[in-house]
Formats: C-alpha cells, structure tokens, sequence
C-alpha cells in the first residue's frame, strides 16, 4: 500500500478534476433540471459514508470480540470518515431539496433515520473523546448499533411513504446519466480508501506515542 | 466553583437560546412570502387585498435560483474535504513530533546509563 500510496493519490487527483466535467456534460433530469446534478455527489457520498459505517461495525464487532488493537484503530478512523461524508449527504440533500421540493428538509424515514444513523456515530466520536477508560468498548458496541441501521436506512425508501427518490433510480439511469455517475462513485471510494489508510495511520502512530510515553516512564 | 461554571454555562446556553430564537424569527419573517409588502401596504394605508391574480409563472425575483444551490452544495463537499485533509495533517504533523521528542528523551535517559 505504502508503495502505491502517490499513485493512487494522482488518481484520485485526475478523477476529482474530471468529474465536474463529466457531471456538467450529463443531461439534465426532466422535472428538476439543474439541480439534480447535485446527485452526482450526493449519492456517491451516501454509498461512502454507509460503506464506512459498516467497516466501522465490523472491525468493532472483531476488537470486542477478539481484542485485537489493529482492529479498534480501524474503527475509529471509519468512524470519522461516516461522519465525515454523513455531514456532505445531509448538507447536500437539503440544497437540492429545497428546489426539488420547496422545503429544506422533511421529517420522512429516509431523511431521519440517515439523521438518526449519522449522529449515532457521532456520539460514538464524543464517548471516545471523552468518555476515559473503557470507552473505547462502548464506542465499539454503538458502532455495531450503527451499523445495523445502515440496511433499514438504505431500504426506507422502498418501505415507507416518503418523497425522496427510491433506490430504483440508480439501477435504472439513463446512459448519459450512468457514466458519470458511477464515474464519480469510483472517485468517493478511492478517496474514501485514501483517507482510510492516513486517518488509520495517525491511529497507529498515536499507539506508538502511548508506548513511548510508557516507555520512557518506565525507565 | 462547580456551581459558579454551571450558572455561568446556563446563563451562557439562555442568552445563546435567545440570540438563536430572535434570530430565527427575524429571519422567518423576512422569508415569509407577501409579508414585507403586506406590512409596507399597511404603512401606507392601502387596501386589503381581497383578490388573487394568477400568472403563467413565477416573477424572477421569486424563482430559486438552481446554479446558486448546485455551486453552493459542490462547494460545500470541496470545502469540507479539503479541511478534513489539513486536520489530518495537523493532527499527523503533532503526533510525529511527539515521537521525535519522546525518542530523543528516552535516547538521553538511555545514554546518561
């Protein structure tokens, strides 16, 4: 990884400085016209931050159960990013709400329980900030919780009366609408992986400076 | 002293509660449609409308204007990105420097043996 890291990093470079092109060249949505292109970031957002919540769910489920450090570090820096991209989809779901729908925001199940799941893993942030020893145990097991609400958040949709799009628009793009749209996603997850492995680092170095600090009071 | 900080916090969360809510009512009645000019007819003494006019469309001035929504929500995801990146930065910069010290430190201890 630590090879191909500029690599993947001009990568990521090239595909966020062609995406606007591709998004400007997409045809527009026949009822919403221009800002729908706001989709083209706001979905491939959406896929990241739940992406995210479940690698966080899933490596705390294996630090709770096996103890494994590496495994917590992981977590933590999944954890950052679901908030991270979380606050990108609830800022720009609102901006293109407000001219799809007229309202900024609608107390509908999608809208709510992608509220809901995001300040979740906020307060998973907040008890391990400050929520001194073992907390690192109780985040583990609020990002479990989290992460099971990823599927009823993605399905709400499909399940409930609401007036966001349904999860049938995705599959069934138009081809001028499918390329740039999947040409973006592919951006969000190589930046998402990118920031993965820093943000996983920075966890790995601070444990180095936690041994360090032991160390040296050691002796 | 534990109590002085929980009356100053409380009185501090009551004056921001006020601010926000003054706020927000200020800013709804500028929002409300019809209500400035409602209330600037009643200053000049007009009469009440008592009936409605439909247009084809909406006046300009009332349309939302898209391309300000589009740019604000991809400035928005640039913004935040980028912020994000030079956080980690920071944060990485602090910790490496942490370590040079605690290095160095436990180098000197080591040496003065």
């Amino acid at each position: 990884m630590k090879k191909g890291y500029p690599l993947f990093v001009l990568l990521a470079v090239v595909l966020f400085s062609v995406a606007p092109v591709m998004v400007a060249q997409a045809p527009y949505e026949a009822t919403m016209g221009l800002v729908q292109k706001i989709f083209y970031y706001h979905v491939p957002s959406a896929m990241v931050m739940f992406l995210s919540a479940f690698i966080c769910g899933i490596a705390s489920a294996v630090y709770l159960f096996k103890a494994r450090p590496e495994a917590d570090r992981i977590a933590a820096a999944a954890a950052e990013l679901t908030v991270v991209f979380g606050l990108i989809v609830l800022v720009t779901g609102p901006l293109w709400a407000r001219k799809a729908w007229g309202v900024w925001w609608q107390w509908d199940a999608r809208l709510t329980s992608t509220l809901l799941m995001w300040m979740i893993f906020v307060a998973y942030l907040l008890v391990r900030r400050f929520g001194g020893s073992g907390a690192e145990k109780l985040g583990a097991a609020m990002a479990v919780f989290g992460m099971a609400n990823v599927p009823f958040v993605y399905v709400s949709v499909n399940i409930w009366r609401t007036i966001h799009p349904t999860t049938r628009v995705v599959p069934t793009l138009s081809p001028g609408m499918r390329g740039p749209f999947w040409f973006c996603a592919i951006a969000f997850m190589l930046l998402f992986g990118l920031l993965l492995a820093v943000r996983a680092r920075l966890e790995q170095r601070r444990a180095d400076v936690e041994h360090l600090y032991l160390l040296a009071d050691e002796e | 002293m534990h109590r002085v900080t929980m009356m100053k916090l409380t009185t501090w969360m009551i004056a921001l509660w006020l601010v926000g809510m003054s706020g927000a009512s200020l800013v709804a009645q500028a929002g409300a449609p019809g209500a400035t000019p409602a209330a600037a007819g009643q200053a000049v003494g007009q009469e009440p409308q008592d009936q409605f006019v439909p247009v084809k469309s909406l006046p300009q001035q009332d349309q939302l204007p898209a391309s300000t929504l589009l740019i604000t929500a991809y400035g928005f995801v640039w913004a935040v990105l980028l912020v994000y990146l030079w956080t980690i930065w920071r944060r990485l910069v602090k910790v490496e420097r942490e370590m040079q010290e605690l290095s160095v430190k436990i180098g000197e201890k080591n040496a003065r043996r």
